[in-house]
């Protein structure tokens, strides 16, 4: 019997987290440890080491072919390009506090695509090999130019054998014309709702007459293109959250299931008015929030669910979950979706174009006229793995996690800060260490959250092992 | 049942010969190797097979356009070994089989005959995007033909699909590249895994040394990068190692697409070893739903084969899609009104009501109700039978126990007058042998309940809703449970896991045995 290389966490003063590579896991005391690290384990540990995938006998045997084949999946491979977001204007209707890419005013000139700029989107979208695509207006506020909209839709609509469209709109001044163009079956609307109406005003609108103005369109979109069709991101300032009660109640009240936290990002105007931000608040904030979504889904006739917790826990429970953009590894960049500003530049996320926008970088990646820079888009996916990070190496979240290049660099102006001091991995550290509390939880009320997280009928225990 | 086989009168023919019937008119570009439609006279259809009268009976209105058939000289009958208007089509590569499984639905005969060149005309014949099933006995003991049958068919045809039944117990390194180059798309290999346990798993297919070959065989398959579909009837002699084996299925074998957990097929050895094989997961699924949970979690596709929806708590019933071939597969009498039908595999045409499942039949659009799930969460109604029935007035939904006693029977009939005493010394051996009938009440007669099981002919009654609640009534506590005083230091003796077993281990007796008739025993 051949054990495979094992990293651990401790989760207090008892227990350990042990973790393979391939995201196999299971929990022991420390004298395991030490027996495992000193080459005298008894028996009894190696037969659970062999009964739940941690060790294999033969090169050829199905439990190291497994596990080979289980690290693969967990390695993310890119696909052909078929998710791209377009901002086809960045002047913008509101002026919310925190804006992130530094929008402009709704009155501005210059901050729109040209129709040179939109000839060279449309050939450069007819360029690509999918049959399958997947676009994201994004501004600004998109719906200001409803023509371009209807351009991009009706070419593409054209074009690809299946197409599927994403307005993120303010839901602030919408025109019959626009309510017509949300209307269509492909067509889906993702837009801001700040926790509460408060919170919403003092972040957003300014404005109470303004927020009414946003309630009314929102419950109008729920009513005509149902709860389905929309998703609500609220964006959270730790240093004056919302509580996590009236965040739940505003959302369960309308329907809607899924809410995807989000702290202020270090971006735009965000980073003068709210700073860096402190993760430890956020992490407190943010499990208090997991911890009452608990509370609240073991009575609620309707469950709610964290949207970027419950991806991290099937990230933890099922290898090659890689729908998310924000946590993947390798994390490549440019190959699977990419970003095309209002000036016709290309960029990795948009995240990058934010980080631009103020100046720091350049993380422009070509633009529609020339093409795309692939040299400068190599370069930085030279570091976008976690496996062999020294740093990373020993982590036990290592197989869960990812890599987020355009934060680091957007927080620091550089890639090479010891990744236990970035936010990034603070987050994530806080992430899927909850996520272990809760699997190994006797909690019947977690059980059935996570059982709805993982849509399952029930929760069953013998998902978290423990070798004692 | 479909018929397989129709009578016909067949040209003179010097060797099998294998044509593809049409009966759409405006078809055009026939080949020779069609037979198209050129008269009808009652049940008999004559088709024009290169200049040759061919006459078929059809047994039914159904149109046999597209068919491909098979004809073999001197037998008045042809094979329908494609038919067109079917999801369930099966070509039986040989009858041999290495392995001779306890529950074997066809089980294996001696001869083999070569029908490959057959088979590889039917294919090409086949309907436009058609998924075949290739079966046994064990297709692979012939492998060599096998792979030279589907490469020469996906050459010419890249939109067939095939679904291999296996016992993977024969490949070997030399056909790892052979089986790399079958396209993964098209090819879906079925393979059967009874248990983690290699003395489990050897002992249902009857063959030492089994489970190691099949490990064996399924790292090949997994280095191959073909897509594989893990199978698993569920017996009694494996229902309890179902949960493991879901572990084992998340991890070691996580690169197969799916998992079917099948029920059993009353035919062939299945029928013959019925009393000591089935696993009535009418009554027992609890080993079920752990599995389903385990590799539902862990990302794998899982789901019920055979399991008729009645038989199923309603949670676990979008796992359990309508899969017996429609050619083998029939509806009860009580199925005619289900409201589940159309979404429901039913019954295998050689089901026996009288043996086999003891939670089957519910109709209904509701739900067999999850006893647990019920009864388990709702707080008791304190305030004796008063409270309690107006609580399953309040629930509508109510659990019914139907006797199977030939006293109750008569009770059911009308005989009697209600209520009456249920005696409350049941043991629960007895009460295994209990039809139960979850049923929630829909309308507002209980007629559809009494009615609806075919083994109380006579049972019919049309007693108004309010009346029905007092019939549940009977069933209920005259007090709510009283709690057992806490021993704690029987609560914390440790006992070993496989001791470890509730006093009432089906969740429908439980329900009986804790939510009927209340009084829960003590065990000591």
């Amino acid at each position: 019997m051949t054990p495979l290389p094992l990293r651990f966490d401790p989760v207090d003063e008892r227990a350990m987290l042990l973790t393979n590579d391939a995201g196999g896991f299971f929990r022991a005391d420390e004298a395991f440890l030490q027996r495992y690290a000193s080459g005298r384990m008894d028996a009894k540990d190696e037969a659970f080491l062999v009964e739940f995938g941690h060790a294999f006998s033969e090169k050829s045997d199905l439990a190291r072919l497994g596990h080979a084949y289980r690290w693969s999946k967990r390695q993310f491979v890119p696909s052909m390009l078929a998710y791209v977001i377009l901002v086809p204007t960045l002047r913008c209707d509101l002026a919310c506090r925190y804006c992130q890419v530094s929008r402009a005013n709704v009155g501005a000139a210059g901050f729109d695509w040209s129709d040179e700029v939109l000839g060279n989107v449309l050939s450069y979208l007819a360029s690509l090999d999918t049959r399958r695509i997947k676009i994201e207006f994004q501004g600004g506020e998109p719906t200001l130019r409803l023509d371009l909209l209807h351009a991009v839709r009706d070419f593409c609509r054209e074009h690809f054998a299946s197409c599927e469209f994403v307005v993120c709109t303010n839901l602030q001044n919408l025109s019959e014309e626009t309510w017509a163009f949300l209307a269509e079956a492909d067509t889906f609307v993702s837009t801001s709702l700040d926790g509460n109406f408060q919170t919403h005003t003092r972040q957003r609108t300014q404005d109470m007459q303004a927020t009414e103005t946003f309630t009314h369109n929102l419950d109008r979109a729920l009513r005509e293109l149902g709860p389905a069709r929309i998703s609500c991101l609220p964006t959270i300032d730790p240093a004056d959250p919302p509580s996590a009660q009236s965040v739940i109640e505003t959302f369960a009240s309308r329907g809607l299931r899924s809410i995807y936290l989000r702290p202020v990002n270090y971006q735009g105007f965000a980073r003068k008015r709210f700073g860096r931000g402190d993760d430890d608040v956020w992490n407190s904030y943010y499990g208090a929030f997991i911890d009452a979504l608990v509370r609240y889904n073991a009575t609620a006739p309707g469950h709610l669910e964290e949207y970027y917790f419950v991806h991290c826990l099937r990230r933890v429970l099922r290898p090659g979950q890689d729908n998310h953009v924000d946590v993947r590894n390798p994390n490549v960049l440019g190959k699977d979706y990419l970003v095309i500003d209002y000036d016709g530049a290309f960029y990795p996320t948009d995240e990058a174009r934010m980080v631009t926008r103020v100046g720091q970088i350049d993380l422009s990646m070509g633009n529609v006229f020339k093409g795309i820079d692939q040299d400068k888009l190599a370069a930085l996916n030279t570091q976008t793995a976690n496996n062999y990070h020294e740093d990373c190496l020993h982590c036990a979240y290592q197989p869960f996690c990812g890599v987020d290049l355009i934060d680091d660099l957007s927080r620091y102006g550089r890639i090479d800060l010891a990744k236990a001091e970035t936010s990034f991995c603070q987050r994530h550290m806080f992430i899927f260490r909850k996520i272990f509390d809760l699997l190994y939880s006797r909690d019947p009320d977690v059980h059935k959250s996570l059982a709805l997280w993982l849509d399952v009928p029930a929760f069953d225990s013998a998902l978290a092992p423990v070798h004692s | 049942m479909i018929p397989l086989r129709l009578k016909a009168q067949i040209p003179p023919i010097g060797e099998p010969v294998v044509v593809r019937l049409r009966e759409r008119l405006e078809l055009a570009g026939l080949s020779d190797d069609d037979a198209p439609l050129i008269s009808e006279d009652g049940r008999w259809r004559e088709y024009d097979y290169r200049g040759f009268s061919l006459r078929i009976e059809a047994e039914g209105p159904d149109s046999l356009d597209g068919d491909v058939i098979l004809m073999v000289p001197g037998q008045d009958r042809v094979h329908r070994l494609v038919r067109a208007s079917s999801p369930h089509n099966t070509l039986v590569v040989t009858e041999q089989c290495d392995q001779l499984c306890v529950m074997c639905s066809q089980p294996p005969k001696q001869h083999h005959v070569d029908m490959f060149a057959l088979f590889a005309r039917a294919l090409r014949l086949a309907p436009i995007g058609a998924t075949i099933g290739l079966s046994g006995g064990e297709p692979t003991l012939y492998k060599h033909a096998l792979f030279d049958l589907l490469a020469t068919a996906l050459s010419e045809r890249p939109d067939l699909r095939f679904h291999i039944l296996s016992n993977a117990q024969h490949f070997e390194a030399d056909d790892l590249s052979i089986l790399a180059s079958l396209p993964r798309a098209n090819i879906l290999w079925g393979v059967p895994l009874y248990a983690a346990d290699a003395h489990v798993h050897d002992e249902i297919v009857s063959k030492s040394g089994a489970y190691a070959q099949l490990m064996e065989g399924l790292s090949l398959l997994l280095r191959a990068g073909a897509a594989v579909e893990v199978r698993t009837v569920v017996m009694t002699g494996n229902l309890a190692q179902l949960p493991r084996l879901a572990r084992i299925l998340t991890r070691d074998l996580s690169f197969c697409e799916s998992w079917a957990l099948m029920q059993l097929e009353p035919i062939g050895y299945g029928r013959k070893n019925w009393k000591r094989i089935f696993a009535d997961t009418g009554k027992e699924f609890e080993p079920i739903s752990r599995a389903i949970n385990i590799a539902a979690a862990g990302g794998i596709d899982v789901a019920l084969f055979n399991f008729p929806l009645c038989t199923v708590p309603d949670i676990y019933r979008r796992f359990a899609p309508s899969t017996i071939s429609d050619w083998k597969r029939k509806y009860l009498d009580i199925c005619r009104d289900c409201s589940l039908r159309t979404d429901c595999g039913g019954f295998f045409q050689w089901y026996d009501p009288a043996k086999d499942f003891n939670g089957w039949g519910c109709n209904e659009e509701s739900t067999v109700l999850d006893p647990l799930a019920v009864l388990g969460r709702f707080p008791r109604p304190r305030g004796g039978r008063a409270a309690w029935t107006a609580f399953r007035a309040r629930n509508v939904k109510v659990a019914v126990s139907l006797p199977a006693f030939s006293s109750r029977s008569s009770l059911f009939a009308g005989g009697a007058s209600f209520p009456f005493q249920p005696p409350l010394t049941f043991k629960p051996s007895l009460l295994i042998r209990r039809r139960l009938h979850y049923a929630s009440i829909p309308a507002t007669s209980c007629s559809h309940i009494c009615s609806t099981s075919p083994h109380y002919p006579g049972s019919r009654c049309s007693r108004s809703l309010a009346e029905f609640i007092k019939h549940a009534a009977f069933l209920s506590p005259a007090e709510p449970a009283r709690r057992q005083p806490q021993d704690s230091s029987r609560q914390r003796r440790q006992i070993p896991p496989h001791r470890r077993r509730s006093p009432v281990r089906s969740p429908r007796l439980w329900l009986l045995h804790r939510g009927v008739y209340g009084h829960r025993r003590s065990r000591n």
